[in-house]
């Protein structure tokens, strides 16, 4: 009886967990939250939150959820793309030595164009340089973003690189990594901020190693663009 | 009893409430009779160019008004105090495209001390001291500036502690005498930022004994001090022995001639103290060297000692020269150690504080005024007061943190 149960348990086990892994079910994206629906959003502006609530307020009698760090942080010392770019850089969770690179990055950038823009003697061109160092490190990420990726297919026993339009996502991450890369690439002694100064620089100005490696997977898109129907 | 207890803790709740509700206001600079210019937050956007400074140039006549604000140093005597200075700081200054310094209590207080000085005393020490970072080094190039106004000659060690340590430096054994150790690379650099500091001064200065090097080669008495120099820097040999000849003569003249001289030593401690790490010099035997062996320590030791007068010894103790399980204090007794205090006692301590909210706004107008600061929220009156928090108003430390802004 009992060695029955047992193996009629695991085919069911079999069948649900197969069942889980072949059929792609729509989860709508507030199943996947933490929090139970009655959790309220957080107050974050510091005006309201002075005010205090009303007495009738709902908020009163409910859980609140808990601020992202996006959010609560100052903005002064948090940009979601640093960070990214930061967490990307990291090897062997050695994240003290990474803020200092992205640190002495920014600041690299900085004496480049705030140099250059405390020379300059009139107003005209003084406006014409961008000095944040943020500003031009999201531009640098930007030019280097490929509107096109391949995926790889397999049909018939052949595969084929198909083109397919970049998810945001994907983008950000193609990127950041090939300016990291490229920099890893060059001569080792010299220290990776300097390094990576002149590749933001130089993709800031749409040239540089990060932009050809964007420009030449675009290329492939491109003399591939006969199996776009396959995906 | 409990009345009493209610009533304490009413007092508490009432001052903590006043501290909530009181919404600070960011202290300005009020205006006086001196040429300089307010610092108001709210004028910023109007006239970014003026806040946060002063048009007096010249050290010798800031007085109490101008702490906080920043005075700019002219081309001719960036020449004295550039090449003592950390190049971070000559970075800093190359993108602000002109080369300006705070002025604060300290140098002022030092500058009170030397006027009133009598110089036929032996001399006096004063020693800076202060959390890492305070400022303790720009403080010693106010002065100096002040002293190279006012014709001193100046003897300054940028840093002291190059002296006791360095990856493969060269160590000769000393060709005065056998049990010191030369460092012909560090006396040659040092020799070259003599001659620098004090240009125009060195030609007129005699020697007043002869000095045998060799059998074939000897100074006579006479000799300028710039050829002294250049047989220094020609002679990598006897760059130490020219070192100490110049710094004898100097203690010399300076009693007999009334020259007025001002040694100037950064990181004092490093001559005191020994120096344990890796990079510890070591003579031939692979035996470490004591400061005290060491030809160029010895020679400004003797500047240091109250045996001489016309002059004045100003010196800073740093953490940095000590090994790195004896940072725990900046006081000077802990970091110059039994034997450095004594050699020191009698001195002046001169304690150098972080900012105040004056001047650390001050630093901060100055950055938002050379466009060092981009971050928009760090131009407002918020983000100001946010980042005097996060630094705890420690200069070197808001420094480190507007330069990522």
């Amino acid at each position: 009886m009992a060695t029955a149960f047992k193996s009629l348990a695991s085919k069911l086990c079999g069948v649900i967990v197969r069942g889980h892994l072949t059929t792609k079910s729509y989860i709508p994206k507030a199943h996947l939250s933490v929090y139970n629906p009655k959790y309220v959003e957080p107050v974050l502006d510091k005006d309201t939150l002075s005010k205090g609530l009303e007495d009738d307020d709902i908020r009163h009698h409910r859980p609140v959820k808990a601020p992202t760090t996006d959010l609560s942080i100052s903005p002064l010392f948090y940009d979601d793309d640093i960070r990214k770019f930061t967490n990307m850089m990291m090897k062997g969770g050695n994240k003290e030595r990474v803020r200092e690179i992205t640190r002495r990055l920014l600041e690299n950038i900085k004496h480049m164009q705030v140099e250059k823009y405390n020379k300059t003697a009139t107003d005209e061109e003084k406006s014409q340089i961008e000095c944040n160092p943020v500003t031009i490190f999201k531009q640098a990420v930007e030019n280097c973003k490929p509107l096109l990726t391949t995926i790889r297919v397999v049909k018939s026993g052949v595969a084929y690189r198909v083109p397919i339009c970049a998810r945001p996502s994907d983008q950000r991450f193609r990127a950041m990594k090939w300016i990291i890369e490229s920099c890893r690439d060059k001569e080792r002694r010299i220290p990776m901020e300097n390094k990576l100064t002149w590749e933001i620089m130089d993709a800031y100005n749409n040239q540089g190693k990060a932009v050809r490696k964007k420009q030449e997977v675009h290329r492939i898109c491109e003399s591939n663009r006969a199996y776009a129907h396959l995906r | 009893m409990a009345a009493s207890i209610g009533q304490k803790l009413s007092s508490v709740a009432s001052r903590t409430n006043s501290l909530l509700k009181k919404t600070v206001k960011l202290t300005e600079h009020t205006p006086c009779a001196c040429p300089y210019y307010s610092t108001a937050a709210k004028r910023l956007e109007h006239e970014p160019r003026i806040a946060c400074r002063t048009s007096e140039t010249d050290p010798r006549k800031h007085t109490g008004d101008h702490v906080g604000l920043y005075y700019t140093v002219p081309e001719e005597e960036m020449a004295v105090i550039k090449t003592g200075m950390h190049p971070w700081h000559l970075r800093m200054m190359k993108s602000f495209n002109e080369s300006c310094l705070m002025v604060r209590k300290p140098a002022l207080e030092l500058k009170g001390y030397l006027d009133k000085l009598n110089l036929k005393h032996p001399v006096p020490r004063f020693l800076l001291y202060g959390r890492r970072g305070s400022g303790k080094t720009l403080t010693l190039h106010h002065t100096m500036q002040c002293c190279h106004k006012d014709g001193w000659i100046i003897v300054h060690a940028p840093w002291a502690g190059q002296w006791v340590r360095g990856w493969y430096k060269e160590v000769a054994v000393s060709t005065y005498k056998p049990d010191r150790y030369d460092l012909p690379a560090d006396s040659a650099e040092w020799l070259t930022h003599f001659r620098a500091q004090n240009l125009g001064k060195l030609s007129e200065l005699k020697t007043t004994s002869e000095y045998i090097w060799t059998k074939r080669e000897k100074a006579e008495v006479g000799t300028s001090f710039e050829e002294i120099i250049n047989f220094g820097l020609s002679r990598l040999k006897f760059s130490s022995d020219c070192v100490g000849v110049l710094l004898k003569e100097l203690r010399v003249q300076a009693e007999t001639q009334g020259l007025k001289v001002l040694v100037v030593v950064d990181s004092v401690n490093a001559f005191y103290v020994q120096w344990n790490q890796q990079n510890a010099l070591k003579n031939m035997e692979k035996k470490q060297l004591r400061p005290g062996e060491i030809s160029l320590v010895h020679n400004f030791k003797k500047m240091l000692s109250p045996t001489w007068s016309h002059g004045v010894a100003i010196c800073a103790v740093s953490e940095e020269a000590n090994d790195e399980d004896k940072r725990e204090d900046f006081t000077p007794i802990y970091l110059l150690g039994q034997e450095g205090f004594e050699a020191l006692d009698p001195f002046i301590p001169i304690y150098v504080p972080d900012y105040t909210e004056k001047e650390a706004l001050s630093n901060i107008n100055y950055y938002i005024d050379r466009n060092w600061i981009q971050n928009d929220y760090g131009k407002t009156d918020e983000g100001k007061r946010e980042l005097m928090f996060v630094s705890n108003r420690n200069p070197f430390n808001l420094a480190k943190i507007c330069a990522q802004l």
